[in-house]
């Protein structure tokens, strides 16, 4: 016999009551998500692990090269000096020209821009020179159709473009690095490869302020300015409208992300 | 494999960890519009179903060995959905930290849910609190009465004991409805 834990009913407030109801009660819109989506993106993730545990190896041979090659080098000179101190001195200076430019390259080294204490994304350090670059142009797809952000992906093949979700994660994590100039080309990519997704939503307002900071107002403004043509129910509509004013009062015609000017 | 429409449950499983592709693909459309419903009963937000849903099946295909079959197919199903809408709550989190100095959500312009706003508002200021409560406080209300799991399987997918489970899924009740003006129908 199985004892299941029961717990007595609780005693809500019918508003609750019918919030819960509502909220257990809504329906699903239908799943756009093909299974060849699932597929192309379970088959990229494969290869991002056999590709890391690849860099892994290498990094392990390196390093055992580079211990192995210190320690021969050592043992040398522990051999031809006498007084302890200077055998110390001496396997000292050694390592140090020992330890060969591979042997360096073997340490761990950290992230550049790291992340920041407590988690908190960096969003506003001052330029360096990886932000302030200039991004590339857009591609002649891009400047030839009337509207890129609007056109569709392409349909995914096992090479298809990274999921939302997976893009979403990159920029993140380019932000939080520091590194503006690659959000912006990602969350660009996020927005014409997913336009209705919820991650490219999200993503419009974090490219129109990394546009801002990077001393591009045109593009922040087509940003913004996509987000409300494209999500005009959304509740953030009306804070996204008076940062698109904040910016000034002429508007630029944009063609997508991209003002017609650029 | 042959005749997936008519395999039963645990030989399409079989089928899909033996990497049958036309398995998986028959596996996909038996259950993602349950994973749909899942989503959408724990998020509210129909905008993000599609891209949950496909983070839910790229993770079950890959980790398609760890499935012990200890439980069902669907209640392992449930339990990827579970942790991969924390995720996404956490990286929403995340996201409001920064979007916080662009936009005000309209939703803290509701003073109360007597103010005559549509149910759907209602419904949003309702999700728009859940998001906002502590993770441990709900994610066991998400399973426990959002999703209606037993003490049993909530505290399995959660990995917390029992009783926890169900201070938590209380506490987090309460809050909820301290937040939306509705208390005093205890």
């Amino acid at each position: 016999m199985t004892l299941r834990m029961q717990e007595p009913e609780p005693d809500r407030d019918p508003r609750f009551e019918a919030l819960l109801q509502a909220a257990r009660g809504q329906s699903a819109p239908a799943v756009g998500v093909t299974f060849a989506d699932v597929e192309a993106a379970v088959a990229r993730r494969s290869r991002g692990w056999m590709l890391g545990l690849a860099v892994a190896a290498g990094f392990v041979a390196v390093t055992v090269w580079g211990w192995t090659a210190l320690s021969e080098r050592t043992s040398e000179v522990s051999s031809t000096a006498t007084p302890v101190i200077a055998s110390d001195a001496a396997a000292e200076s050694t390592s140090a020209r020992a330890v060969p430019s591979s042997g360096r390259a073997a340490t761990p080294r950290e992230a550049p821009g790291g992340e920041a204490p407590g988690g908190e994304p960096v969003v506003e350090p001052p330029a360096t020179e990886e932000t302030s670059a200039v991004e590339p142009e857009p591609d002649a797809r891009e400047e030839d159709s009337p509207d890129p952000s609007l056109t569709p992906a392409p349909s995914p093949t096992v090479d298809a473009t990274p999921t939302a979700a997976e893009l979403a994660a990159q920029a993140e994590k380019a932000m939080l690095a520091g590194r503006h100039g690659q959000a912006v080309k990602i969350l660009r990519t996020l927005v014409r490869t997913h336009p209705r997704s919820a991650a490219a939503k999200a993503g419009l307002i974090d490219l129109a302020r990394l546009e801002k900071r990077l001393g591009r107002p045109a593009r922040a403004q087509c940003a913004y300015a996509l987000f409300v043509r494209r999500f005009p129910g959304d509740s953030r509509v009306s804070g996204v409208k008076a940062s698109l004013a904040a910016l000034g009062r002429s508007q630029p015609r944009c063609r997508g992300l991209s003002p017609r000017s650029d | 494999m042959a005749g997936t429409l008519e395999a039963t449950p645990s030989a399409l499983v079989a089928a899909v960890r033996r990497g049958d592709t036309s398995a998986q693909s028959e596996f996909f459309v038996r259950h993602k519009d349950a994973v749909a419903r899942q989503v959408m009963r724990m998020t509210g937000d129909a905008s993000c179903v599609d891209d949950l849903v496909q983070e839910v099946f790229v993770a079950a295909f890959s980790r398609l060995d760890a499935f012990r079959g200890d439980a069902s197919i669907e209640t392992w199903l449930h339990r990827i959905t579970i942790n991969k809408v924390r995720n996404a709550w956490d990286s929403r989190r995340r996201r409001l930290a920064r979007e916080a100095k662009v936009a005000v959500p309209e939703a803290t312009e509701h003073d109360s849910p007597d103010d005559n706003v549509a149910a759907g508002e209602q419904l949003a200021r309702f999700y728009a609190v859940l998001s906002e409560l502590p993770a441990k406080y709900r994610d066991a209300f998400v399973c426990r009465v959002l999703e209606e799991l037993s003490l049993e399987d909530t505290s399995e997918a959660l990995g917390v004991p029992v009783s926890t489970v169900s201070y938590r899924a209380r506490k987090a009740e309460a809050l909820l409805t301290q937040a939306l003006g509705l208390e005093g129908g205890r």
